[in-house]
């Protein structure tokens, strides 16, 4: 049976920005964020607690708990987010936050209705179950 | 005692004029500890606020130009707590600054340093 987060421990959180200039896809830049919060620190940690192998194998469980904020909270699709993630059972929560910003727009790249930058913001956290 | 590492971080940081090496050292140790926050630390390897300073260990390495102009200590007073070592090898950037720049400050470069910082925990 899996666990729910609230049953488990929390080992680390790490948090990143991304940004879509162009085409108001929200989804983009919360991956973007997603990337750029897991991309600067090497969980090392995770080997010895619950002993992840290199192909993402683990003896004990462990869970991905992203949270993005972002000025369009429904747009964003988690199962493309959660694709940046290499290995873990993962989850996605999406509220409301982030930034929005007018835009010039360009043909071809921005939606001609509502040319916006669209900022999201990540919070990622592993948690393991010890 | 077995040591075991918890996690490496990785930081990048600038001094824009002045060719300060240290500074732009102390920045990347900042931006590599500043992304994520240790709950684990806690929750799986017994760290409390007494014994933070014996069982946590911050190796740092700092790659930059003019390695020998660094000053270790002041580097590594931007890390809150454990038991703190640094190593600084040649690396980093010397980008060209502007003329402007130069007029200023007398230096004709701005300075890039990459900082990875390893952590481990003494556990029993």
């Amino acid at each position: 049976m899996v666990k729910k987060k609230e049953e488990m421990k929390k080992f680390v959180t790490e948090f990143g920005m991304g940004i879509d200039l162009h085409g108001q896809d929200v989804t983009k830049a919360a991956a973007r964020a997603v990337k750029e919060a897991i991309s600067w620190s090497s969980l090392t940690g995770l080997v010895d607690l619950v002993g992840l192998s290199g192909e993402g194998e683990a003896k004990r469980d462990y869970l991905i708990d992203v949270t993005i904020a972002s000025p369009y909270p429904d747009e964003v699709n988690a199962e493309e987010v959660l694709k940046v993630l290499p290995v873990g059972r993962r989850q996605l929560t999406s509220i409301k936050g982030g930034l929005k910003r007018e835009s010039l727009y360009i043909e071809g790249l921005d939606k001609p209705e509502a040319p916006e930058y669209i900022i999201a913001i990540a919070c990622v956290e592993v948690y393991v179950d010890i | 005692m077995v040591r075991k590492q918890v996690i490496i971080e990785i930081g990048s940081g600038t001094d824009l004029y002045g060719e300060d090496v240290t500074k732009a050292a102390q920045r990347a140790v900042k931006n590599a500890i500043s992304r994520l926050s240790l709950p684990g630390l806690v929750n799986f390897y017994g760290v409390t606020a007494d014994n933070v300073n014996e069982k946590m260990i911050v190796e740092v390495t700092i790659a930059t130009p003019y390695p020998d102009k660094v000053n270790g200590e002041e580097v590594l007073s931007m890390i809150p707590f454990g038991q703190k070592s640094i190593k600084v090898q040649e690396g980093g950037m010397l980008a060209p600054s502007t003329k402007l720049d130069y007029d200023m400050f007398g230096t004709p470069n701005l300075v890039v340093v990459n900082a990875v910082i390893n952590v481990y925990v003494e556990t029993d």
